[in-house]
């Protein structure tokens, strides 16, 4: 144990900017994002857009543009005949 | 506008039609349907612009009702035509040399008093507009170039030509009930405000780039005001330029206003008929909701409280609006747990029929409809000024 160490700040991790594609079945087509942001994070991030596309297109209101604000992070996707390409930007404070 | 069960693509044009100055009939590509001739619905395009006639000759050939069409380029030719065929409805530019639009529809007017008149123009002039429609014309329109303009002149040209006779009806030149006018001007998106005249009462109501914003009545306002003049069955109408200056005081989007006026309307002509007295409880928001409705660009909203019991304002199912709301600010909330991307501030959407913002503040869950004018941009501006209406609470 380090006496002289800071204890680690809470909060939002820092995260890399960058944009990917996913397919409608859900597999990522392309990316820029850098390897430290991981194939699972961006498939997580791909459930979720398709599957809230998806559930808008059933309601009868299709949306062709989404974005979610995070304190930390912003995501934001455009809808590709079922796929999506997916923004990946960190906010800026 | 009536809904059209059939499908159909208004786009699905590629071959123009080498038409000259005269009767020319469009001929339809691949597929020929005649309906019985007791129901044919003959539409004249008149304007000076050749490629005009060819593209519009074949996309309202395929329209539902499958009308007949006839071009020409100049009115002494329209009016030859008009004078040996019956026709529906005369689509007319209003700038051609020699004989121009106001003088073909005043013509039309007179010699043709069935006939449905559409003025089209490439000018978006309110003065053009105001003496259009003083001529009594059904429709004004400038000439579409998107292909969503493209289609709601299609269901407009559609819905005029499906109209039957009326017996009723308020009357410029053509008979059509005020929902056929109001409709008509919201789809085209215009702004205008429309004086209705019954006997000695006076009504107004304004309508500001497709949104029926306020209505007045005598001592009456707002939708209560709306509602009144709603249920005229006669009178006369003229449209005036719009109102940018007028306050909104109507918030509910119009397809749910005239929706919720002609139920309100049923239901009272159903308690009459069973003796009961007619109901005179205003239908609209709660006052909570009221704040919110006015941030610009909100056209419905709704609030779901931690015990899951629902507010809404111009929402069409609110428990289904509710359930998905949830589910997805519960998706992307677990999204930011995984990530831990901080807080989820809130869900933007934007589409081509609206857009949405959805967000939770001190445990209710918010969704807020947008116009579908807004870009992202606007919509997250929409979005923050909602959470800071939600904040103050």
């Amino acid at each position: 144990m380090n006496p002289f160490s800071k204890p680690k700040a809470i909060g939002p991790a820092h995260f890399p900017r960058g944009s990917y594609t996913i397919s409608s079945a859900g597999k990522i087509v392309v990316s820029t994002l850098p390897s430290s942001f991981s194939r699972e994070r961006m498939l997580e991030i791909g459930k979720v857009i398709l599957s809230t596309l998806a559930s808008a297109r059933e309601m009868g209101t299709p949306f062709t543009e989404l974005a979610a604000d995070f304190a930390g992070l912003e995501i934001r996707a455009r809808d590709l005949s079922g796929g999506a390409i997916i923004f990946v930007t960190p906010q800026e404070y | 506008m009536p809904a059209t069960a059939q499908a159909w693509s208004p786009l699905e044009v590629t071959t123009p039609n080498p038409a000259g100055c005269g009767p020319s009939a469009v001929p339809e590509k691949g597929e020929v349907t005649t309906p019985p001739a007791s129901v044919v619905r003959r539409i004249l395009i008149l304007d000076d612009e050749q490629e005009f006639l060819d593209t519009y000759g074949r996309i309202l050939a395929r329209l539902p009702s499958r009308p007949e069409v006839r071009v020409a380029t100049c009115a002494t030719r329209a009016f030859a035509l008009l004078e040996t065929e019956p026709f529906t409805l005369l689509i007319t530019d209003l700038r051609m040399p020699k004989i121009d639009g106001f003088q073909v529809l005043l013509g039309a007017r007179r010699r043709f008093p069935a006939l449905k008149t559409v003025a089209i123009t490439g000018l978006g002039d309110q003065q053009y507009r105001a003496r259009a429609y003083a001529s009594g014309i059904d429709l004004y329109t400038e000439k579409p170039t998107t292909p969503t303009e493209i289609r709601l002149f299609s269901e407009c040209v559609d819905a005029l030509l499906m109209q039957g006779g009326q017996d009723e009806g308020f009357r410029g030149v053509q008979s059509k009930s005020l929902m056929d006018l109001i409709q008509i001007e919201c789809l085209s998106q215009n702004s205008a405000v429309l004086r209705i005249t019954r006997g000695s009462l006076e009504g107004r109501v304004w309508v500001d780039g497709g949104n029926v914003i306020d209505a007045e009545l005598q001592d009456l306002v707002g939708e209560e005001a709306f509602r009144h003049i709603f249920a005229w069955k006669t009178g006369n109408f003229e449209i005036l330029p719009g109102d940018p200056k007028r306050p909104r005081a109507i918030f509910t989007p119009y397809e749910s206003l005239l929706l919720d006026t002609v139920q309100n309307m049923d239901e009272s002509a159903a308690a009459e008929a069973a003796g009961e007295p007619p109901t005179t409880e205003p239908q609209g928001m709660s006052r909570a909701l009221q704040p919110l409705a006015r941030v610009r660009g909100v056209e419905s909203l709704l609030v779901t409280a931690e015990t899951g019991e629902c507010d809404a304002w111009g929402v069409e199912s609110p428990e289904m609006a509710s359930t998905w709301t949830h589910q997805v600010l519960g998706d992307f909330q677990r999204l930011g747990e995984i990530l831990n991307a901080g807080p989820l501030r809130a869900v933007e959407a934007c589409g081509m029929v609206r857009g949405a913002v959805l967000m939770t503040l001190k445990g209710r869950e918010l969704m807020a409809g947008i116009d579908r004018r807004q870009n992202a941009r606007l919509i997250r501006g929409t979005g923050k000024e909602l959470a800071t209406y939600l904040e103050k609470e």
